[in-house]
């Protein structure tokens, strides 16, 4: 809650490109600079490989091939967000968030700010041209000088969809 | 109610923990036909804790359910009623259903079991006496003692009594004679008489009209005949008359006249003095009848059927068997010094555990060079207490095999009653220890070996007396340590696995050829139950064979690094043999790369490794596929970067290497660009993004941190397309293309050959005028000779085991081949069914070793002894002189 009453949220942004997207800073369990990633052939597009994180294995999600940009090479400010698994969210009461079953992280070209906005600020996703990635939008928020869409993770985890 | 998640979990954790505990006390005590003070306590204390627990937690249904079984089992504690086998059955019933209700928790209870707690109640009521009527409950006395006699054989014939008092002890003393009485409590106006005698041959007897006599059949849906006993497995008649009919002495109107002057004969005479006196029977025929009577008599004070319950004598309550109660309650004791620990918080250590090993390597190469005092030690140390840390964590996944063990009783208790079978099931080695995971994935194969074995290994009873076993059949199931693996058997003294009838199953199937059944050891023909779609059962039972079942099984042992084999002896019963091992977490595994991209190959599917020097010499074309050339077999081969789509750097590479893979019953190599070492690999499950892929069998972390993918030599065979079957035809033929090479000094070109498995024969090509590949209808038989037709001729046939001592072989298939040996004025064919090679070899025969005519001798030939054929001599042996060409 912020002075004047109005719920607020809190969305950690990243990069696609030149594009800003925010994810829900509730369903991030981390962000990972380690990118060694083993490519898993023969894997849908958007699976960019699987990493080691202390033991545990991460399957990495490329979401601008989801959303239909074109592959990117790795860079410097390459980051993986790593998501929190949906038993995760639920021991942290977190029930009306969602994600995956197993643990995944989202391949960034770059990670931004965190920001915090009040619930007037976020309107919904306006329809896309071709319509094909509307569903992977959960909202918009507009700031004073650009728009940030926010991503639905567990639609942009759910491969089997459009693919 | 009490709707809090992890209340309702650790309750149904702990439930199901007591009827684990319960169960197996009961199926002991229904076995032994008594009740034990101490175990009922058992059951008793477990029904009351979940009653408690579930009153608490407001769960309806269950409360319901384990009310009315603890109202039963409360009275059995108190001595009140006195246990009885059949009890165990509602009781079983009650534990199945309240483990279906712990089951859909949390969502809902599930159904109520209103039927089972009317059942239960309605038992107790009567004071524990089960009853025909009441569904639960088998019969009481009087029912019981009719199906007593009709097991015997006898009808059990309810006869009207006169009014009159002389007339009634008239009838009562004529039925005395030809029957026994039934005691029927509170029955005033009937009395009920079990006779050999079928009814009205009985009216006959007693002198009263046929329609005043009624049989006492068993309740259509009582428990007496709940499971009645297969037609063929009914007793033999006991009764001298009947058995007289049996066995053709007497028809049955002859049977008639001699029970007819026995009832009007004044003196008492015997069935067989009465008929010796009317000249129907000889002495000698009476006396046969007796003996075959003694036998049937002695045969039928077998024990009871086991369907029939009955009370046991109290001397059967052996000692040890209240031991093994005992034993099982201080199980349950030490079990209580155990805490519970969530699977994913063991998984987390064990995490942990391997990141702490990582650290430590990576530790260690850092310091490797220090020079500091004192390094060296804290290593070491620190080394062997990871070591020993990461070992610990993993032997805490580990559970004796008993959890799943504990099971099967029931399960073939269950089997066997379905199936009118008597089975003694003998479980050893519960205290082995698997990986959990593991000891989860063996119920299904497991239940289904079980189910195969009381099924379709186990003949009927009677079958079974007749084959001269014990009625009761043995199935045996144990657990022990091999040479670092576990191995479990599951075994019976059934019938066995006739290799014959698996074959030609196989075949109708199309899942081998004729030809290929021939070659078949009877070995590998057993084995051949793990095809898909194979079953040898004769008919389909609902228990089990429907064709669908070992494949799976083995697929399910595979899947778990484990291997099954089979082995059967006609008449003497089949051993299944599982290997497992130990734990699922960990496998060697052999570590490739192609264009620096690694991938972890489990040792189990790897049977050798080739280097190849130079590509062109062993790689060969057939069709679109590349095949290598090895020892005599072609095998396909597949070019992982092809496979996986790996992009290629850099010029092609001339050097390789081939990893030989094992993919079900075929091999093939997988051409990758670097071997390394074989690691110890922890098992990751496959991601489910990359599950559909198929050729994944999971994920692990190599030794550096970095992640690599396990490959499954079943999905590469799969992705690459193989096409064994045309590799395998191409390779066959490959005998007939195969051009005569010049001859060098000392090597020449051999063909080899086979008719069965294990025997090979080899003939210089340049002996050869043709080789020929010929279908069945191209044969004539003229007498006892074959002639084939061939381009307008006719060419006399020699099979070789008709001329040399060796095994047969197959022109009884659709297609073989006929070497035709280049010999002047001689046109005459040899039948080989399989052309194993073509192939360059400097071996010469030795004559010292076999020694035939038609034989040149033999040598080893790809590490086979094989043996080489001098064809003019096999000819002449074979009676065709070289005038005869027609």
């Amino acid at each position: 809650m912020n002075a004047t009453g109005t719920p607020e949220r809190r969305y950690c942004t990243f990069y696609l490109g030149d594009e800003c997207y925010g994810i829900d800073i509730l369903t991030v369990r981390e962000i990972n600079r380690q990118v060694q990633i083993t490519p898993a052939r023969g894997a849908p597009a958007a699976v960019r490989g699987l990493m080691n994180l202390r033991g545990q294995i991460v399957t990495v999600i490329d979401p601008a091939v989801r959303l239909g940009y074109p592959a990117r090479e790795q860079k410097k400010s390459t980051r993986l967000v790593i998501l929190k698994t949906n038993s995760d969210l639920a021991s942290l009461g977190l029930n009306d968030l969602s994600t995956n079953d197993e643990l995944a992280g989202f391949w960034v070209d770059r990670i931004s700010d965190v920001i915090t906005v009040s619930e007037d600020q976020i309107a919904p996703a306006p329809p896309d041209q071709s319509g094909k990635n509307d569903h992977l939008l959960a909202a918009v928020v507009q700031l004073k000088d650009q728009v940030i869409r926010i991503v639905d993770p567990s639609a942009l985890l759910r491969l089997g969809d459009t693919e | 109610l009490v709707s809090d998640p992890a209340l309702i979990s650790e309750f149904v954790t702990e439930s199901l923990e007591h009827l684990e505990r319960a169960e197996p006390l009961l199926l002991e005590m229904e076995k032994r036909g008594t009740g034990d003070p101490a175990a009922v306590n058992e059951i008793f204390r477990a029904i009351h804790s979940i009653k408690g627990a579930a009153g608490f937690l407001g769960l309806a249904n269950i409360s319901a359910l384990s009310h009315a079984l603890e109202s039963l089992l409360m009275r059995l504690r108190d001595g009140e009623f006195d246990f009885r086998p059949a009890m165990a059955d509602p009781l079983l019933r009650g534990i199945d259903a309240l483990r279906r209700m712990l089951g859909s928790l949390p969502d809902d209870e599930g159904e109520p079991a209103d039927a089972l707690c009317a059942a239960l109640t309605a038992l107790v009521e009567r004071g524990g006496v089960m009853n025909a009527a009441g569904a639960e409950t088998p019969a009481d006395p009087f029912q019981q003692a009719c199906a007593e006699q009709r097991r015997k054989g006898k009808h059990v014939v309810r006869v009207a009594l006169p009014a009159k008092k002389r007339d009634r002890e008239r009838l009562l003393e004529a039925l005395g004679r030809y029957g026994e009485r039934v005691e029927e409590p509170g029955e005033k106006r009937s009395v009920v008489y079990a006779s050999p005698l079928e009814l009205d041959l009985l009216a006959e007897a007693i002198g009263v009209p046929s329609d005043s006599l009624t049989e006492v059949r068993a309740p259509v849906d009582g428990a007496v005949d709940e499971f009645p006993l297969p037609d063929d497995a009914r007793p033999l008649p006991l009764y001298f008359g009947q058995i007289a009919v049996d066995l053709g002495f007497l028809n049955d109107e002859q049977r008639r006249e001699v029970l007819r002057a026995q009832r009007g004969s004044l003196l008492r005479r015997s069935f067989s003095a009465t008929a010796i006196a009317l000249g129907i029977l000889t002495v000698e025929q009476a006396e046969a009848i007796a003996a075959a009577q003694a036998q049937r008599l002695a045969d039928a004070e077998l024990p009871a059927h086991p369907f029939e319950e009955e009370e046991r004598p109290e001397a059967v309550r052996a000692p040890e068997g209240s031991d093994a109660i005992d034993e099982q309650m201080s199980g349950a004791e030490r079990r209580a010094e155990t805490i519970r620990v969530s699977l994913t918080l063991l998984d987390k250590l064990m995490n942990l555990a391997g990141e702490l090993v990582l650290g430590r390597n990576q530790m260690r190469q850092l310091l490797e060079g220090s020079t500091q005092p004192g390094v060296k030690s804290v290593l070491q140390n620190l080394d062997l207490v990871t070591t020993e840390m990461q070992e610990n964590i993993m032997n805490t996944r580990m559970q004796p095999i008993r959890v799943l063990f504990d099971r099967m009783p029931r399960l073939v208790r269950d089997i066997a009653h379905r199936l009118g079978k008597r089975v003694e099931l003998e479980v050893t080695g519960g205290d082995v220890e698997l990986d959990r995971s593991i000891i989860e994935a063996l119920a299904d194969p497991m239940t289904h070996m079980l189910r195969n074995a009381v099924d379709h290994g186990l003949e009927d009873p009677k079958g079974r007396v007749v084959l001269g076993k014990s009625e009761v059949g043995r199935v045996s199931v144990r657990a022990y340590h091999e040479r670092g693996r576990v191995v479990i058997e599951v075994q019976d003294d059934g019938r066995g696995i006739d290799p014959e009838r698996v074959k030609e199953a196989a075949v109708q199937r199309g899942a081998i050829t004729r030809d290929q059944a021939q070659a078949l050891s009877e070995k590998d023909a057993v084995a051949l139950i793990f095809q898909p779609g194979l079953s040898t059962a004769t008919e389909i039972s609902d228990v089990s064979g429907r064709g669908v079942g070992m494949d799976v099984v083995r697929t399910n042992i595979q899947n778990l690094g484990g291997q099954i084999e089979v082995s059967s002896a006609i008449g003497e019963g089949t051993r299944l043999r599982i290997h497992l091992p130990l734990t699922l977490a960990i496998i060697p595994s052999l570590i490739v790369s192609v264009e620096g991209e690694r991938f972890a190959i489990p040792q189990l599917n790897v049977v050798e490794v080739v280097r190849l020097k130079r590509e062109g010499e062993q790689v060969e074309r057939i069709r679109s596929s590349e095949v290598l050339r090895l020892r005599g077999d072609l095998l396909p081969l597949v070019r992982l970067a092809q496979c996986l789509e790996i992009r290629r750097s850099g010029e092609a590479r001339t050097r390789a290497n081939v990893v030989i893979l094992r993919s079900g019953a075929h091999l093939y190599g997988l051409v990758v660009d670097e071997l390394h070492d074989s690691e110890e690999i922890v098992v990751k499950p496959v991601s489910t993004y990359l599950s559909d892929c198929g050729w994944y069998a999971g994920a692990t972390i190599l030794g550096d941190g970095r992640v690599a993918m396990i490959l499954d030599a079943l999905g590469i065979a799969k992705r690459a397309q193989i096409r064994f079957d045309e590799i395998a035809d191409e390779g066959a033929r490959r005998g007939e293309h195969a051009e005569p090479a010049a001859p060098a000094a000392e090597r020449r070109s051999l063909v080899v050959f086979s008719n069965s498995a294990d025997e090979r024969f080899a003939m210089p090509l340049r002996e050869l005028l043709r080789l020929e590949r010929v279908e069945k209808p191209q044969v004539e038989w003229v007498g006892s000779r074959r002639f084939l037709k061939h381009r307008g001729r006719t060419i006399p046939l020699v099979r070789l085991e008709d001329v040399l001592p060796v095994r047969g072989g197959g022109e009884e298939a659709d297609e073989f081949f006929v070497l035709i040996p280049r010999l002047e004025g001689l046109e005459a064919g040899i039948i080989a069914t399989r052309i194993v090679d073509t192939l360059e070899s400097d071996a010469q025969p030795d004559r010292s070793q076999l020694h035939a005519p038609g034989l040149a001798g033999s040598a080893i030939i790809e590490d086979r002894l094989t043996l080489f054929l001098d064809a003019s001599g096999l000819l002449e042996a074979a009676g065709i002189e070289r005038t005869t060409a027609t």
